[in-house]
């Protein structure tokens, strides 16, 4: 018996080899066509004689890249000279502006989901909220908080807390009857109501939110820094583009790409922590 | 805690809403005037809702709207006809999926309002490059929710009409189409909202002075003048507004039926 299932593992493996490794190469080349071939494009953009000014070549940026925001010394953890005075000062705008909106979306969230009232008198000012272009807000911000990094991280928190806001109203006020009704019928103390009900009912729909307003502070934090700036990976794109310096504009923008990646994948790990319970769970029941 | 709440009707809660936004203007306007907060550059309701009035009679102003309108209308069909298309094959076709989502999720985090100026030094001001910027924001929703709509198709409908010898076509028409169509509405809605704020501010960073935004540009270079901003920031927000509400009301009349459908 073992014999044979040996045998017939053996064989097994013998015959799914060829073809496991070769789809595997397969797969590689077919998910890398596309982006060799925008590569390609980009640099044949580089090369036209008319707009090659503006587009730097796919190598020279990489250079750049590596050059401004890596470093060999330890000491400086390997960040570059541009990393740290101006990729590490947006992040932590971006970092306090974000948390910012977190904290006063989610809290005022809750506020206004219990009550009903509350929530109808505000909606349409949250809608509105959503709605605003708050770029528009940026000179007014700078007017009202003075310069320095306040007026921009207020600008990321006012831009980014209405995706969470609006999310959390909805769903404190989805968590379902069944729910509520064993809560008022057991006499649950309010902070459990609190902790374990409402904000493990409300967990998902807030992750989407947050999700939403996690992108979007990427993008307030390179708009809070087109002005008024004295660092900042928003500043470099003004700067590179007043001093002709192309390359160094494309070196933002892929290192914009890669802070954006990264972001992602860092809130997809906590949304597969916090909300591991969710799935099934709620699928069922809500 | 009480999580229990009669529900209100639909009546009061538009007067409470009506009553919240006059209310929240009102503290505002009495807090500026017993300089309880105090400052420059604070909005003034009234003193808004003064320049707001003043803007909406202004057939400039109404110029500068339409064109907004405009850019923004260009860059959601550029976006839709792009997200629908790639987001539709990408769901449908496991091979498009493999060749497009590597680029798709290295591209996608990029902010559209940082590739904007780099669009305008390669084809020139003017509405085109703002446009482009429109779509690049709006195609991401439309394009993930095209794909999820058309991979969750029910392929026991699809099997069933291939049992009974429905063409490819027929099946794409009559089957994937039309259960995906909802779903690929629904990011068109959100990117039509999306799409109004990126219009709107792309005007104002790298705009050639047209649109609401090169309005507000250039009224925030005068600080006397930063009521108009304020008004000019708050029609676009209504705009906004009233857009979200025009495809709310589209996608309720036309994927009504989809309640039943949703998964």
């Amino acid at each position: 018996m073992s014999v044979l299932t040996h045998n017939d593992a053996g064989r097994r493996t013998r015959v799914r080899l060829a073809p496991r490794v070769l789809p595997l190469f397969g797969q590689l080349v077919i998910r890398l066509i596309v982006p060799a071939l925008l590569v390609l494009l980009w640099w044949l953009g580089s090369q036209s004689e008319t707009k090659g000014l503006f587009i730097a070549p796919p190598l020279d940026v990489l250079d750049r890249t590596v050059s401004d925001f890596l470093s060999p010394h330890p000491g400086d953890f390997f960040l570059g000279e541009v990393a740290r005075n101006d990729l590490i000062p947006s992040l932590w705008r971006a970092t306090l502006g974000f948390w910012l909106a977190v904290v006063i979306g989610v809290g005022l969230g809750i506020v206004l989901g219990l009550r009903p009232v509350l929530a109808a008198l505000f909606q349409p000012l949250v809608h509105l909220g959503r709605s605003l272009p708050t770029p528009a807000l940026i000179g007014v911000f700078f007017l009202l908080f003075g310069t320095g990094d306040w007026p921009k991280v207020l600008l990321i928190a006012f831009g980014v807390v209405w995706p969470i806001l609006f999310n959390t109203i909805d769903g404190v006020q989805g968590i379902g009857m069944a729910r509520a009704h064993v809560a008022s019928v057991f006499k649950i103390p309010s902070r459990d109501v609190l902790f374990r009900i409402v904000l493990p009912g409300a967990a998902p729909k807030i992750f989407a939110g947050v999700r939403i307003a996690l992108s979007l502070s990427l993008i307030m934090m390179v708009i809070s820094e087109l002005q008024k700036a004295k660092n900042g990976l928003g500043y470099l794109l003004v700067y590179d583009q007043r001093n002709f310096d192309y390359p160094g504009f494309w070196t933002v923008l892929v290192v914009l790409a890669v802070v954006g990646i990264v972001l992602n994948v860092i809130m997809i790990q906590i949304e597969r922590r916090v909300l591991a319970w969710h799935r099934g769970v709620t699928a069922q029941h809500d | 805690m009480k999580l229990i709440h009669e529900p209100l009707s639909r009546r009061s809660e538009v007067i409470l809403g009506i009553v919240g936004v006059l209310g929240t203007a009102l503290v505002l306007e009495l807090c500026i005037r017993t300089h309880l907060i105090s400052g420059s550059g604070l909005p003034l309701p009234s003193a808004v809702a003064d320049q707001a009035r003043g803007l909406l009679g202004d057939n400039e102003f109404w110029t500068q709207i339409t064109f907004t309108l405009r850019e923004w209308m260009l860059g959601l069909v550029i976006a839709s006809v792009l997200g629908v298309v790639l987001g539709g094959l990408m769901g449908a076709v496991p091979l498009v999926f493999q060749m497009f989502i590597l680029p798709v999720e290295l591209l996608r985090p990029l902010p559209s309002i940082a590739i904007g100026p780099l669009l305008v030094l390669i084809i020139g001001a003017g509405m085109l490059p703002l446009s482009l910027t429109v779509a690049v924001a709006c195609t991401w929703p439309i394009l993930f929710n095209s794909m999820y709509a058309a991979k969750a198709v029910d392929p026991i409908a699809i099997q069933t009409a291939r049992t009974l010898h429905v063409s490819r076509w027929g099946i794409l028409a009559q089957i994937r189409l039309p259960a995906a169509l909802p779903f690929m509405f629904t990011g068109i809605r959100v990117s039509a909202s999306i799409g109004l704020i990126v219009a709107v501010s792309a005007e104002l960073l790298f705009g050639n002075g047209s649109g609401i935004g090169g309005f507000i540009l250039l009224a925030s270079t005068s600080s006397s003048n930063l009521d108009a901003v304020y008004a000019a920031t708050l029609i676009a927000g209504v705009l906004g507004v009233l857009v979200s509400g025009v495809f709310a009301a589209i996608d309720k009349l036309a994927f009504g039926w989809k309640a039943g459908l949703a998964q």
